[in-house]
């Protein structure tokens, strides 16, 4: 159970409650953290301009990099984003649970290439202590064939999990997903 | 020694550049990471948007704010972190050196009051490890006088200072940088 209560609708601010609103009429109800964020204007807003920015934008695209935020978020053991985020890459890319423990761990499924595992295990590193990664590691992942530009777009999703992992585990926040599907919850 | 090059600031997009440039006022005590982040503009911009929003809006005193950022980032052993929010703190407060490195070991500031005492020793803990909190911290913060909006305050602070050390270490940005 979370750690403080989740903001009733009226005790947000107008524009969180006016967020929120739109956000339920377009998606559903906001995630426990977008709600939990809810309690103070400027962090609702200071999300705002992460997660969508961050992953709909860019050169990797939307599947690669949820993938390595949930090996970034396993390396750090955090249950709420790597559930959340390992259900969606069920859900929206049609993998399996199986893949997707097999992947965010480093390991390979079938359609998934050598370039991409490079950059599972360069976030992994990063994810796990990043003052330990080296200029080799770095070298490797250029000679798979990404760009500076790319291998910082990829670091994004490191710096997302420590924002996002430390918030939820320390307000400990509950698995988030309504599954309706005889699925046994978070993975 | 950082592990990438910074981009050419002269092959970086007008209007990003023009960002960059605009930006500088408020944000050049981490202008190594700003540059850095320019290779990825969607980064570049949720830095300096969640930047601006987090550290200078809302309840909490920016004074502490910027402190939990040198304390986690000391925690974390986030060296370029803990120096670039500790060069906030010596020009615009009257915090000194040799306070901010007591900071980074996590000892408080002389004169600090109970208030300050809790939120940065609760700063720590969670930078530390983030999973171990328990209903006794919040109450500590309670104690102290903070409701549900400061406590999602205090915690939105500590996980940008998560994000930036994350982003910086990466990097391998250190502390001259």
């Amino acid at each position: 159970m979370a750690l403080i209560p989740y903001p009733e609708l009226d005790e947000l601010s107008v524009d969180t409650r006016l967020h929120f609103e739109r956000f339920t009429a377009e998606h559903g109800r906001p995630s426990l953290l977008r709600w939990m964020l809810g309690w103070s204007g400027p962090a609702s807003a200071a999300m705002d301009q992460l997660y969508n920015p961050v992953f709909a934008t860019g050169q990797l695209g939307r599947r690669l990099k949820e993938l390595l935020f949930v090996a970034a978020s396993e390396q750090r053991r955090c249950f709420y984003c790597m559930g959340g985020h390992s259900r969606f890459l069920v859900r929206e890319y049609g993998y399996t649970r199986q893949e997707v423990e097999a992947m965010r761990r480093g390991g390979s499924v079938d359609g998934m290439d050598a370039r991409e595992l490079a950059l599972v295990r360069l976030v992994r590193v990063a994810a796990a202590d990043g003052a330990e990664i080296t200029a080799g590691e770095i070298d490797d992942v250029r000679a798979h064939g990404w760009d500076d530009d790319e291998i910082v777009e990829a670091l994004s999703t490191v710096a997302h999990a420590f924002y996002t992992n430390t918030f939820a585990q320390a307000m400990c926040l509950e698995d988030d997903i309504e599954m309706g599907d005889g699925s046994d919850g978070y993975f | 020694m950082t592990l990438f090059a910074p981009p050419d600031l002269g092959e970086i997009d007008a209007e990003l550049r023009l960002e960059y440039e605009r930006g500088q006022e408020g944000h050049r005590h981490f202008d190594s990471l700003r540059k850095q982040l320019l290779r990825f503009p969607a980064a570049f911009r949720a830095a300096d948007g969640m930047y601006d929003r987090i550290m200078e809006e809302g309840r909490l005193d920016r004074n502490l704010k910027e402190q939990i950022f040198v304390t986690c980032s000391g925690v974390r052993g986030c060296g370029y972190g803990a120096a670039a929010h500790g060069r906030w703190l010596t020009a615009n407060t009257d915090i000194t050196e040799d306070e901010i490195d007591a900071l980074v070991r996590g000892d408080a500031l002389p004169g600090a009051d109970d208030h300050a005492k809790t939120v940065l020793a609760f700063s720590r803990k969670v930078a530390a490890a983030p999973y171990k909190t328990v209903p006794a911290d919040i109450e500590a913060l309670r104690t102290v006088g903070l409701d549900e909006r400061d406590v999602v305050e205090v915690m939105t602070v500590i996980s940008l200072s998560g994000w930036m050390n994350g982003y910086a270490q990466a990097l391998g940005l250190r502390a001259h940088d």
